[in-house]
């Protein structure tokens, strides 16, 4: 009677057939197609961006008035051949647009870890505590909410001046509302789930269950929230240096290509045009990929991808 | 106290309060439990019965100070946990566990067989490195009929069955004394019902447990348990030894519960005679003055509504709370 089968309930559902090589990182990602050349496209960008100052062919930098606005495949009399044509200043697009990419980048990902990095920690203890904090961060949130971001770091960038560092903190903190109330409520929901109150009966401690419990099953909406945020603070940053308040006119920059190609749209569109394909690419393969990471991060579709 | 004494409850109460409009303030309170006392011996399985929303799980979770109770004495192992600060109660957890009624939503999603059995070695450090770690975790996994090469997958590829393995196995990682069985096999099928039955058998015969097994099915709580108790709107309304429960009921609540207890023998069981309750339980936000039964009981008389019978013994080792007895 108290006899146990071992092997009549003891195999798992899963067929060992489906092996773990199929669903590892590179394999998943490689049978989504659009996910692959989502990718390959960012994975060009940061490229791009790393070695910016070898691949390019031009210091992006050097004016030269004399070749100004040259459509592109204009090759020069020392037989410089300058693929994107030059600017108004005489400068070489193609150059300025693979240093582009460093700022794009650089603004895009620490704004998020910044605002990332608050927000979750908000959402955290704000759903799992409740009660007095809970209504102290979402009045805050409130408020920043009544601000629209673009206007609030348009202000502040107005008052501090331009600046890649001071561009980066104000992406950031304007930003953490979005994970702070997404993670807010999945905390609400998860906290009152038995596993929350079976790791309380196992004995485990408050900042363990927040940590090690609560945290990993809220990481991807954070990853989803945090790829639609890299690609709007590239925007962002676009934006702001397009207005002439984000980095410095000296410095290269997608946004600040956008602004001074604006004028001469009309008779040099090769000044705007591969600005503004850079922005569009880099930011559609960061939200597909997002896209991606969230599935793959959660195990119970593993094998339906 | 008692030396075999493991668990000593007095006059519990959970009560939880209702809140109303934007100040929140305490317009009632819920009276989950409501002054409940017993005794769990070292060794017994304590059955609780009693039907939806009469307060058993409520109670089992403030045994264990999952809940902060309203009143009333938790005396665990000669220590009242009641009077215990947090820290000190999250160390007495090493030796008090739960089994949750839900497998599915009592196992992490997010972690690894092998990692949710770990969790409780780790948090209370009874392992004193990775390898020993893992020969523990193997030891637990095999106990209670797990396959050890499982241990790098999800609770999601398991069946309902082997869930609630992963769960039992959860609590007897730190070498608990005393289980709380939350409903451990309402969630489970038939079939697999009665493998989580002897595993939980055999289990407190090798180890040495002691468990309150809460149920609903009174046919598994007689099966398993040696004494009974039976709930009724946060009150114990009656507690012997299961064979006299089952055998000759004193209380009508239990005498009503046992007569719904279908018979496998169809002319028997055309033969039954039922004892059917009119009405719901009335609301424990509200209770009926004089005895909680007293709304639905078929024997009733003037002064049951007026005054509430104690809990007295009513023959050796029988507890009964009804003044018609």
């Amino acid at each position: 009677m108290t006899q146990i089968d071992p092997t009549s309930e003891s195999q798992p559902v899963v067929t060992a057939a489906s092996g773990l090589k199929r669903n590892s990182f590179w394999p998943r990602l490689w049978r989504s197609k659009v996910a692959t050349i989502s990718a390959i496209i960012f994975l060009v960008v940061v490229i791009a961006a790393i070695t910016a100052p070898w691949l390019s062919p031009a210091d992006p930098s050097a004016i030269k008035i004399i070749q100004r606005l040259k459509p592109p495949g204009f090759t020069n009399s020392a037989g410089t051949t300058f693929w994107l044509g030059t600017d108004a200043l005489g400068r070489d697009v193609l150059s300025r647009v693979i240093f582009g990419a460093r700022v794009s980048l650089i603004v895009g990902l620490s704004a998020v870890v910044i605002s990332g990095t608050i927000g979750v920690l908000v959402g955290l203890l704000s759903g799992f505590f409740g009660g007095l904090v809970d209504d102290i961060f979402m009045r805050i949130c409130d408020i920043q909410l009544s601000f629209p971001t673009i206007l609030l770091a348009l202000t502040i960038m107005a008052v501090l001046g331009s600046g890649l560092d001071k561009l980066i903190l104000v992406l950031g903190l304007t930003g953490w509302v979005q994970y702070g109330r997404i993670v807010r409520s999945q905390v609400l929901a998860l906290k009152n789930d038995e596993f929350v109150l079976a790791a309380r009966a196992t004995g485990e401690q408050r900042w363990q269950i927040i940590f090690q419990h609560i945290l990993p099953n809220v990481w991807s909406p954070v990853i989803v929230i945090a790829s639609f945020t890299v690609a709007s603070n590239i925007v962002a940053e676009a934006s702001l240096s397009f207005l002439g308040v984000g980095v410095p006119p000296s410095v290269p920059s997608w946004g600040t290509m956008l602004a001074d190609g604006r004028q001469y749209i009309g008779v040099a569109d090769w000044l705007t045009a591969p600005a503004g394909v850079a922005i569009s690419l880099t930011v559609l393969s960061i939200n597909i990929l997002g896209d991606w990471l969230r599935d793959y991060l959660d195990p119970r579709l593993k094998n339906l991808l | 106290m008692n030396e075999n004494v493991l668990v000593r409850v007095k006059d519990l109460k959970m009560h939880f309060p209702i809140r109303a409009g934007i100040l929140k303030r305490t317009v009632g309170v819920v009276r989950a439990v409501d002054g409940v006392s017993f005794d769990i011996l070292r060794g017994e399985t304590l059955g609780l019965v009693g039907e939806s929303g009469c307060g058993k799980t409520t109670t089992g979770r403030a045994i264990l100070r999952l809940y902060e109770p309203t009143s009333g004495e938790v005396n665990f192992r000669g220590n009242d946990l009641a009077s215990e600060s947090a820290e000190e109660v999250r160390r007495t957890r090493r030796h008090m566990q739960m089994i949750f009624q839900d497998p599915y939503a009592s196992l992490n999603p997010q972690m690894r067989v092998g990692e949710i059995i770990a969790r409780p070695l780790r948090v209370h450090k009874l392992a004193s490195n990775a390898r020993e770690e893992k020969e523990m975790v193997a030891d637990i996994m095999q106990k209670v009929g797990l396959n050890v090469n499982f241990r790098d997958r999800f609770p999601h590829e398991f069946s309902g069955g082997q869930r609630q393995r992963i769960g039992i196995a959860r609590a007897l990682a730190t070498s608990p004394d005393f289980i709380v069985c939350d409903e451990p096999i309402s969630a489970l099928d038939v079939s697999i019902q009665a493998q989580i039955i002897n595993l939980l058998e055999q289990l407190r015969e090798d180890l040495g447990l002691t468990y309150l097994f809460i149920a609903h099915d009174l046919s598994m709580v007689r099966y398993l348990s040696t004494r009974v108790g039976v709930m009724y709107l946060g009150k114990m309304m009656e507690m012997s030894s299961a064979d006299e429960l089952y055998d000759s009921p004193l209380h009508p609540y239990t005498k009503a519960l046992l007569s719904a207890i279908p018979i496998p023998d169809p002319p028997l069981e055309r033969r039954r005679q039922r004892t059917l309750l009119a009405g719901d339980p009335p609301s424990p936000a509200n209770p009926p003055a004089g005895c909680r039964f007293s709304t639905r009981c078929p024997i009733a008389v003037e002064h049951c509504r007026k005054v509430e019978p104690e809990f007295r013994l009513a023959t050796e080792g029988h507890w009964v709370a009804c003044h018609l007895v």
